[in-house]
């Protein structure tokens, strides 16, 4: 029983890895950046929610809608500012972007430090869905369940329009080749700018829900950023759901490993498969197409 | 992830350029200051608490400068240094504060491992330290390392004890912040107090510095089914602990150390807390006249009562003025080092009479145990009501 | 001014540290593989070096040999497992290797002080940071001019072309790795004696987007712009520290995005320099004799 209650803290804290996750995919997989920034945008969309409920006295839904914008509007900001400047002028740009994407996370975070006091921050009693389900003996939290039930919906929405649409072909053919996506008559500018709101909307919303059980701070984004990104590497970047599968999985291994094994090597353990993972198959567990190869 | 990206550009060069200037304009302080290094916490991943152990610090320093209390016009000048706690930096400032031979003292570190790192470099400079917050046992070392910590495991212990003799909880099970020696010195502190009092121990549920989500850590804890709950934890940990638990059900008995008694840990956890005992050694409400007139002024200035955190910033600040005092005429690395180390008891401060053992600060007499009421004030905790629900 | 001299020396070893750091990266970017690894092998060297002093009385000049020596071994096989990785993959593995490098320095208490930490015994000196990285920089001033410098910018500007001219392309890339790794070792053990204590953090993130800040902004298509960008990004922020306080990290970022955008080859970029001076006057400049196997285009 103890077993199963894990597995759906596991679940639980995997869903916000994986809605990261997806966001860092898709950013990785169709303008090959690896974007440091990723993680205060989590951390802006948690602030700006614990502002909505709490001074603004907005409902909990409104809370993670509110999250999910300011992750997109920090999202496509960055991208402006930081990315957009290099991608014009053209070559290599994996170095550059690498260094303006630590330029942004410092400054953001430090923002958020200033903006929040550095004060540890957490959604007052009420604000947040208080349910607690009870069943056979286990105790799930309604914000779990939400958790869970967001990230499967925004894997799969995403998935949609990165498969299905006319829109979601341009971003694939941006990342595949700029050259011959303009060819082909794709706005690559339209295209780029709705992968980034894309990845941001979801990088917020895990913002939220890794903020809505736990006391926060500026440093939010931080934690998320690390086991975001090996969730994304261990679940493969081409795809969506192999995103998503990571993020869960991390959060199962997780929070299995501190149970049965060790806490002290839930880190290990988590960086090890990282680590194995890339170098036995860089293109992640599940085999996937690539939307672009470098 | 540690916080401080230690970069800084060009633009630095300017602000450099125009500080330099504008040092050179203000010449040299005057000859009636003694300055005292102060490494502080203001950035990092402990700056919640670093900003009120500044506050105290500095309203001491202001109020013993008001009062002349180092006597024919002598001031303290706080030398301030930013060592956001993280060992690297405040060794690096730890070192520039040692190369200025007018800085006779230093007032530092909150953290075990950062007071460790500094340890070595303000003794090998025959500098005199006063660790204000670290809490990891044997870290002071007279004549050169004083600490005027309140040991939280002396109050932990009695509020263990306290726990057992009234609450009498048939079993307990305990959290901790595993890679953190201070914390498992509390912890310890803890289980030594509920030692042979029948009370059932069901072990010890680890958790890490670094950790954020704690749904797992609330699943095993409430798995043992234990009657009360111990939470050794740092602040943010403790805090959310305390909120999965309460989230998930656990209707137990919560014991907590001093991390959860700020203002700023209150408004994060909201209800969460209430009635859930804590041990600190400066509560305004059982306070003497001075630790009245210190609550008081902190009050006015800083608009928040003072936490034990602000109380510690105070009393390190007061014991090296007092040192600075008896010093005598000439003050220097090593007349400050003579006068800190033989110190042995201080009358009239705000935790009242506090005495000194090898370089350790002790004041059992003031150890109240506390508890937040719904809605956000500190009282006294009784066994009988807030700890049962 | 007794304290402005105290802090200007401990920029200038700062820096002088750093500078070793970003060879180490410097290094492997000149062979075309984006690597952070540097980290791990300063951390490798750091941690075994103190070990060593800790336990067995070892002085700076055997620490620094065993340094480097912990920091080579491990770049060779790391370097067997990874190299083969594009590109991207190879970036996102030596992150992993960073994380993977913190769990084992936090769980091998024993040797490594664990979370807590270690204070480090032996203290380095100015004099002797200038010597260490006086004979780092002869080491590849003279491998820029040796047949390994011109294979390995062949190998940076496009690996399927040398490999047709018959450059080993994964040999050169392989010694670029080790040779790292050895700078990386060695300055761990130059940083090491500088913070005086070492803990898991020492060797984390942080120092991993710095060294590549140093290299990036200082100039990534010539070893001395790592130099310069040490001096810039490590050396400077341990003497402005004293005169900034909440904020700075937001300037920080504004002066990075500044300078990758405007000065995207860096501080010492050969490139610009020729074509200046191909517009104006020739202009003497300190690397032109070696200039034509550096120039990136």
């Amino acid at each position: 029983m103890l077993f199963v209650q894990q597995l759906i803290n596991g679940l639980a804290l995997g869903a916000v890895y994986a809605l990261f996750a997806v966001g860092f995919g898709v950013v990785f997989s169709t303008m090959r950046i690896l974007n440091l920034a990723q993680g205060v945008y989590a951390t802006w969309g948690a602030i700006f929610a614990y502002w909505a409920v709490a001074h603004a006295g907005l409902p909990f839904a409104v809370a993670c809608l509110v999250g999910t914008a300011i992750g997109a509007v920090a999202a496509v900001a960055v991208d402006q500012v930081a990315f957009q400047p290099l991608r014009s002028r053209g070559g290599e740009q994996l170095l550059g972007t690498i260094i303006t994407s630590v330029a942004l996370w410092i400054s953001l975070r430090e923002a958020a430090s200033l903006a929040t006091g550095a004060a540890p921050l957490g959604f007052p009693p009420g604000t947040v869905p208080g349910g607690l389900i009870r069943f056979a003996g286990l105790r799930v939290l309604a914000t779990q369940v939400i958790a869970v039930v967001c990230a499967i919906a925004v894997t799969a929405v995403i998935h949609v329009i990165l498969r299905h649409t006319r829109l979601g072909a341009a971003i694939r053919a941006v990342g595949h080749d700029r050259g011959a996506a303009m060819l082909g008559g794709v706005n690559p500018r339209v295209a780029i700018l709705t992968a980034a709101a894309l990845a941001g909307a979801a990088t917020g919303l895990a913002g939220v829900f890794y903020a809505d059980g736990q006391t926060f701070t500026f440093g939010l984004g931080d934690g998320l950023l690390l086991q975001g990104f090996a969730a994304v590497v261990i679940g493969g970047m081409g795809d969506v759901r192999g995103a998503a599968f990571g993020g869960f999985a991390i959060g199962v291994v997780q929070v299995l490993s501190a149970q049965y094994i060790s806490n002290s090597f839930q880190d290990a353990i988590t960086f090890g498969l990282l680590l194995v993972v890339l170098v036995v198959r860089p293109r992640g567990l599940l085999k996937t197409v690539e939307l672009g190869r470098a | 992830m540690a916080p401080s990206l230690r970069r800084r550009g060009p633009l630095g060069v300017l602000i450099t350029v125009a500080a330099l200037l504008a040092s050179a304009c203000n010449g040299d302080t005057q000859s009636g200051d003694v300055k005292v290094g102060f490494i502080t916490a203001l950035t990092g991943p402990v700056a919640f608490a670093g900003q009120t152990f500044a506050h105290g610090t500095e309203l001491a320093v202001d109020q013993l400068n008001q009062e002349g209390y180092l006597g024919s016009g002598r001031k303290i000048e706080l030398v301030k240094k930013e060592g956001a706690e993280t060992p690297a930096r405040a060794v690096e400032q730890a070192k520039q504060l040692a190369g200025d031979q007018s800085v006779v003292g230093t007032i530092c570190c909150i953290l075990s491992p950062t007071a460790g790192a500094v340890k070595p470099i303000t003794t090998a400079a025959k500098m005199p330290l006063d660790i204000y917050g670290a809490t990891d046992l044997g870290l002071e070392k007279p004549p050169y390392v004083v600490r005027t910590t309140t040991m939280p495991q002396d109050a932990n212990k009695s509020l263990a004890q306290k726990v057992a003799q009234q609450v009498r909880p048939a079993s307990v099970a305990y959290a901790v912040t595993q890679d953190n020696s201070g914390w498992v010195s509390q912890l310890k502190s803890f289980q030594e107090g509920f030692a042979g009092t029948g009370v059932r121990d069901l072990g010890t549920v680890n958790t890490l510095a670094a950790q954020t989500d704690f749904s797992g850590a609330a699943g095993q804890l409430m798995a043992k089914n234990p009657a009360a709950v111990v939470v050794a934890c740092l602040q943010q940990s403790s805090i959310s602990l305390i909120k999965a638990l309460r989230s998930r059900g656990y209707n137990g008995l919560i014991v907590a150390s001093e991390a959860i008694g700020s203002p700023g840990a209150y408004k994060a956890a909201g209800g969460a807390l209430a009635g859930i005992p804590f041990p600190v050694y400066f509560f305004a409400g059982k306070a003497d006249a001075q630790g009245q007139k210190f609550a008081q002024t902190y009050k006015a200035k800083y608009g928040t009562d003072p936490d034990d955190y602000a109380a510690q910033g105070y009393i390190a600040a007061y014991t090296m003025a007092t040192a600075i005092k008896n010093a005598g005429k000439n003050v220097t690395r090593a007349s400050v080092t003579k006068a800190l180390s033989s110190l042995k008891q201080l009358d009239g401060t705000i935790y009242g009479t506090v005495g000194f053992q090898n370089g350790q600060l002790h004041a059992p007499e003031s150890i109240v145990h506390i508890t937040w009421t719904k809605d956000g004030r500190q009282t006294e905790w009784t066994p009988s009501g807030a700890g049962k629900s | 001014m007794g304290q402005q001299l105290t802090l200007l020396i401990s920029a200038a070893e700062f820096a002088l540290a750093g500078a070793v750091l970003a060879l180490s990266t410097y290094m492997t970017l000149w062979a075309g593989l984006l690597s952070f690894a540097t980290v791990s092998f300063a951390a490798v060297g750091a941690f075994f070096a103190t070990h060593l002093m800790n336990s067995a009385g070892l002085g700076l000049w055997p620490a620094l040999l065993v340094g480097g020596l912990g920091g080579g071994v491990v770049a060779a096989v790391t370097g067997l497992l990874l190299i083969r990785l594009a590109g991207h993959w190879l970036a996102l593995a030596t992150v992993a290797l960073i994380l993977v490098t913190r769990v084992v320095v936090v769980n091998l208490g024993g040797l490594t002080g664990g979370s807590q930490g270690e204070v480090v015994p032996v203290e380095v000196h100015l004099w002797q940071l200038i010597v260490v990285l006086g004979v780092a920089c002869l080491i590849l001033a003279r491998l820029a001019r040796s047949r390994f410098g011109t294979a390995a910018v062949a190998t940076r500007e496009d690996p399927t072309v040398a490999a047709t001219m018959g450059i080993p392309v994964r040999r050169v890339q392989a010694v670029a790795f080790v040779i790292s790794g050895v700078l990386g070792g060695v300055g761990g053990v130059l940083q090491a004696g500088l913070l005086r204590y070492i803990d898991p953090d020492s060797f984390y993130i942080d120092l991993a987007v710095t060294v590549i800040a140093c290299v990036v902004l200082g100039g990534a298509y010539h070893w001395f712009g790592s130099v310069i960008g040490a001096v810039v990004f490590t050396g400077l922020p341990v003497y402005v520290n004293q005169f900034i306080g909440q904020g700075q990290a937001i300037i920080d970022g504004a002066l990075l995005l500044i300078i990758m955008i405007w000065l995207p080859g860096g501080l010492v970029d050969p490139l610009r320099w020729r074509r200046l001076r191909d517009g104006r006057r020739p202009a003497p400049t300190p690397d032109k004799r070696r200039e034509p196997a550096e120039v990136n285009s």
